[in-house]
């Protein structure tokens, strides 16, 4: 790379960035930000007056069960918030572990289940909206290579749009965990080892910023897919995103039957909405340096290859 | 291929035997020309003559076959590079709507290394455009002066307009060919401007491009067509006469015949009866006819 490219993508890629979250602040900020806002209401809420959500949680069995409901409750949020709270402060360390396991899992899901559809429909729209609203002749107009406006486009949907999300999702669990301190405080209750300690804030970050680094390389094919139809897609890109790889399975169990290579690929590298809020399980960190991880990665060069060729001659539609 | 290169230096623009079609239809069929440096060329055609595919394929926003240089880039594979030279606009509303007027205003200022910020805030301050205000509010004479404003900003060596006030009233588009006129009469920017409203720009023009059904029908200096162009108003006792000496086009006007002649002697013409030279509108029409 000679240094006036590096110039160049020094002095554009921040306003490029820039550019998608001025069109996009909807999808990305206000969004989170409401989900944000209205979860840490509810919690205010079951704090101070009667609970509008409840939580069970089975901690004495192993099961992984957790149940969210929403609406007037007689029980209380049992464990967490009231005179509960002295009852949960008794508990041994892993109980609580995993009742702020099942909790926090259940309150990320609010956050992380819009990132994922905001995510796909920002891609899918990224190179085709501004071909059919004809911007694309003033955005061609501008001294930008076709490379770096793609570039800016999946740094966007695969780091900018997370990290904001994720930053949501640090403020909600820091909210939660702050009004639980108060509620904690009246009732004398022993706030670090109660709520801060088995709560492992900075672990479950960190986790979660592990875990859409390697989504991101992992479901790299995935995610250049949705933006190389976008490329060239004349219309219903939502069609073409689903439609070829429903074909390409078809085909290939047609073809071959029993197995199913093509189709466990996909759904191995598809974003999904199981391990969202896990973490960083050991799973991903198996999964880092394998040969399936290098034949994602180079299936995504190929798609972000092309879809850079098809920039290059797109055109309003 | 020698020949394109020795030309640069002079002319900005080298088109060399450049075809398009689309299936079995040429949009552009072996089109070659050339615009000098400094001049203001009107592009002109019917609908669909291919005005709009030599533009796209001048900036780089579709692939062609032939011979293409823009100051010695190829718009296929330079167009980046080749915009820092190049400013375009598309016919009205081609600007995101989203887009808020000081976010465009950052956003030229960030990426195009000959924008002036300055001139275009000061170029946007005659007008009634509010800094805050999103594109998808302002009406559509308001987001050509808004365009033209962050265009006038940057200090290129060609603009490409193609057909820039088409759906404007005709108060905009006088404003737009007069601010266009006034800010670029002393620069050294070139222009190439489209159009099938050949009269609100005739007065503009150094050089006149017709193009029709893909292939280019005129290429002329305005000075040249003074030249090589009468229209006769012919007294109806000399028809027969005049129609020996071969004119483009005859038409009725108020009892005479206006013919209009091409390279022929003006002694040879002045007996017949006035003399004029053609606008380039009835030029326009006397060329497609024969076409």
């Amino acid at each position: 790379m000679s240094q006036s490219m590096q110039n160049t993508i020094v002095k554009q890629l921040p306003i490029l960035l820039k550019r998608e979250f001025w069109e996009h602040k909807v999808a990305i900020f206000y969004v989170p930000l409401i989900i944000t806002l209205f979860s840490i209401g509810i919690v205010v809420l079951s704090a101070i007056s009667a609970p509008l959500i409840s939580f069970s949680v089975d901690v004495e069995n192993n099961g992984p069960g957790h149940q969210v409901t929403i609406g007037k409750s007689d029980t209380s949020m049992s464990e967490i918030v009231g005179p509960q709270l002295v009852s949960f402060s008794k508990r041994s360390m892993a109980q609580k572990e995993r009742v702020f396991e099942e909790l926090y899992s259940g309150f990320s899901l609010l956050l992380i289940v819009p990132l994922w559809f905001v995510i796909f429909f920002y891609l899918q729209g990224s190179l085709y909206e501004d071909r059919k609203d004809r911007s694309i002749l003033f955005w061609k107009s501008m001294p930008v290579s076709d490379g770096l406006t793609v570039a800016s486009k999946l740094i966007t949907a695969l780091f900018v749009i997370p990290a904001i999300y994720l930053v949501f999702v640090v403020i909600s669990q820091l909210a939660f965990l702050i009004i639980a301190s108060i509620v904690a405080t009246f009732n004398s209750v022993e706030v670090w080892s109660t709520l801060w300690a088995p709560a492992h804030l900075m672990m479950r970050w960190l986790g979660m910023m592990a875990f859409f680094l390697f989504t991101a390389f992992w479901c790299l094919p995935f995610f250049t897919w949705i933006l190389l139809v976008s490329s060239w897609a004349k219309s219903v890109p939502f069609a073409w995103v689903m439609g070829i790889p429903i074909l390409l399975v078809v085909i290939e169990y047609y073809l071959f039957r029993s197995s199913g290579y093509i189709r466990e690929f996909i759904a191995n590298h598809s974003i999904s909405f199981r391990e969202v809020s896990g973490g960083f399980s050991n799973f991903y960190a198996a999964g880092v340096f394998s040969m399936e991880m290098l034949l994602a990665v180079g299936i995504g060069a190929i798609f972000i290859s092309v879809t850079i060729w098809k920039r290059g001659y797109a055109n309003e539609i | 291929m020698n020949d394109v290169s020795t030309n640069i230096a002079s002319n900005i623009v080298e088109v060399k035997g450049i075809s398009k079609s689309y299936g079995d239809t040429y949009a552009l069929d072996n089109v070659s020309f050339s615009i000098q440096r400094g001049s203001i060329v009107g592009l002109i055609g019917p609908n669909g003559a291919g005005k709009t595919t030599a533009l796209k394929a001048l900036l780089g926003l579709t692939d062609f076959n032939g011979e293409l240089e823009v100051m010695g880039i190829d718009p296929r594979t330079g167009r980046h590079k080749m915009m820092e030279n190049v400013c375009f606009i598309a016919d009205v509303g081609v600007l995101p709507r989203w887009l808020k007027v000081k976010d465009a205003i950052d956003y030229l200022s960030a990426v195009h290394p000959r924008f002036d910020r300055d001139k275009a805030v000061g170029l946007l301050e005659q007008t009634n455009i509010q800094h805050n205000k999103k594109v998808k509010q302002l009406s559509k004479g308001m987001v050509t002066q808004l365009h033209l404003a962050l265009v006038m900003a940057i200090d290129v060596d060609l603009l490409v307009l193609d057909e820039p006030t088409l759906g404007l009233d005709i108060l905009y588009r006088k404003a737009f060919y007069d601010s266009l006129l006034n800010d670029y009469f002393d620069r050294e920017t070139s222009i190439i401007i489209s159009t099938h409203q050949v009269e609100e720009i005739e007065s503009l023009l150094t050089h006149l491009l017709f193009i029709d059904q893909g292939r280019i029908v005129l290429d002329t200096a305005m000075d040249e067509l003074s030249e090589n162009y009468r229209e006769v108003l012919v007294e109806p006792s000399q028809v027969s006469e005049a129609e020996a000496l071969g004119p483009l086009s005859t038409r009725e006007m108020l009892g005479r015949k206006s013919m209009i002649f091409e390279g022929v002697d003006e002694a040879k013409l002045a007996p017949l009866g006035e003399l004029h030279i053609p606008s380039v509108a009835d030029l326009f029409v006397a060329k497609m006819r024969r076409g």
